[in-house]
């Protein structure tokens, strides 16, 4: 349930000063925190990169992946797409098209499928852009 | 009970592959609900619809009432849920789930609902201590029986026993047509053979379904056929959800239900050209709701966006309508 959108939003990814970013939209039916999010893989042109150089931005924050479990009173509203920052100035320049990969996964706070597990939905994707 | 019969309604969460694709706002939907009459009664899933929430807004909580009343609509049930694992560290205590419900509880009163869905595992202890609050709004709480929650689950008996004994008429249950399936929806099926399974595997998962067999021991079955037919693990393991998310209750387990239920989901997964679930015997359910007398809110819930990402939400509503306006007319 709730593939009905791509993980990686068509036409979003941007250049910037200070690196490049592009949109990922929440692959679920409802809203879910913010602690519910892992970001498991960001690469282009397939070249990984370290996700230590990775920022999530929603609701106009930005937070380091490591801190998005401590984020559990926020939420990812459904028809927001939270924006995926890698911070690796000159890499992507406007008017160029990147092969983006993505991958996110779900932890669904309130399904409970074990003592201490929830269930969780991977979502892989992989789309070309041209940055503006 | 008096014999005006169910009043239909919808839950937004049946538009769920409109509302991912930002096709409708909450407004536009609500207008296009109204236009095509899938009304008159509103539920909706307070984590899907309303970016503030748990905690909305005097000013928006209006707006929505007010949106209602325009259209000539009535709210049926805010749907609420519980994070239970929403800290990674470690699940919510019993104080914490009483705090969630709690916000959400007024919000549901901001908004005009009379009814809050709660899932089951809000536990007796939260619920006992929810009750007060429930009763000072004039709101509800229903817990929901969704499959494999039916009539004689232990947990489910434990709860009835509960609302037996406070004997409150803001305590009740949401039974979900989930838990009386007859058959397992094809699309699921369908889903099962994109990812590899074959049809002896399917055919094998079919019988295990119908039995009545544990849970436990359908997933022993389920492992042993995959074995039996060579298939990968992983598939199997899939295959699981099959046995808890169906479940194939005889209608009749309702008849017990029924005096405690407040409100129901009208689950379905396809309602076809011919104006038929396949999966769900929805003649012998509507019949029963009928003689039982049962004059509540039932929404629409189409479920079929599991298996499609079209956006055929609104046909499907409109579908189920029709289906459900029939067989009451009979």
């Amino acid at each position: 349930m709730g593939a009905a959108v791509k993980l990686i939003r068509d036409d979003s990814l941007r250049a910037g000063q200070d690196g490049y970013s592009f949109e990922v939209n929440l692959n679920w039916y409802r809203s879910l925190p913010v602690s519910s999010v892992d970001v498991l893989k960001v690469a282009l042109d397939d070249k990984s990169v370290p996700l230590d150089q990775v920022r999530f931005e929603i609701n106009g924050h930005q937070y380091a992946l490591g801190e998005l479990a401590e984020r559990y009173e926020e939420f990812w509203f459904v028809q927001d797409s939270a924006v995926l920052k890698v911070l690796q100035p000159g890499e992507v320049k406007a008017g160029e098209a990147h092969r983006l990969d993505a991958e996110m996964s779900l932890r669904f706070p309130y399904i409970q499928i074990g003592p201490d597990r929830f269930l969780t939905n991977i979502t892989r994707c992989t789309d070309t852009q041209t940055a503006k | 009970m008096s014999n005006t019969g169910p009043v239909l309604g919808i839950t937004l969460f049946s538009l769920t592959n409109e509302w991912q694709q930002r096709l409708y706002t909450l407004e536009s939907m609500i207008a296009r609900v109204a236009e095509l009459s899938l009304g008159p009664a509103i539920e909706v899933v307070g984590f899907q619809s309303f970016r503030s929430y748990p905690d909305i807004p005097d000013d928006e909580a209006r707006q929505f009432r007010s949106l209602l009343d325009r259209y000539g609509l009535v709210p049926s049930c805010l749907g609420a849920n519980i994070d239970i694992g929403r800290r990674r560290d470690r699940l919510m205590t019993d104080v914490e789930i009483y705090d969630y419900v709690r916000r959400q509880l007024v919000s549901t009163q901001k908004l005009g609902f009379p009814l809050v869905r709660v899932p089951l595992s809000v536990g007796t202890h939260a619920l006992e201590k929810l009750l007060p609050l429930a009763e000072q709004f004039k709101i509800v709480l229903a817990v929901e029986l969704h499959s494999p929650l039916n009539a004689h689950h232990p947990e489910v008996v434990a709860m009835k026993a509960l609302i037996e004994k406070l004997q409150s008429p803001y305590l009740g249950f949401i039974p979900d047509f989930s838990t009386t399936m007859v058959a397992v929806p094809e699309g699921y099926w369908n889903g099962l053979r994109r990812a590899g399974a074959p049809e002896t595997l399917i055919d094998a998962a079919k019988a295990i379904w119908h039995t009545d067999d544990s849970i436990p021991a359908k997933f022993g079955a389920l492992a042993e056929a995959a074995k039996r037919f060579n298939v990968d693990p992983a598939i199997a393991g899939q295959m699981n959800n099959v046995m808890t998310m169906f479940g194939h209750a005889p209608v009749e387990n309702w008849i017990e239900i029924l005096p405690y239920a407040r409100h129901i989901h009208g689950k379905y997964y396809e309602v076809n050209a011919d104006g038929v679930e396949p999966s769900i015997p929805y003649a012998e359910i509507m019949a029963l709701l009928k003689r039982q007398g049962y004059a509540g809110t039932i929404s629409a819930e189409w479920e079929g966006q599991a298996f499609t990402e079209e956006p055929i939400g609104f046909q499907q509503v409109a579908a189920w309508n029709a289906m459900c306006k029939r067989l009451l007319a009979n």
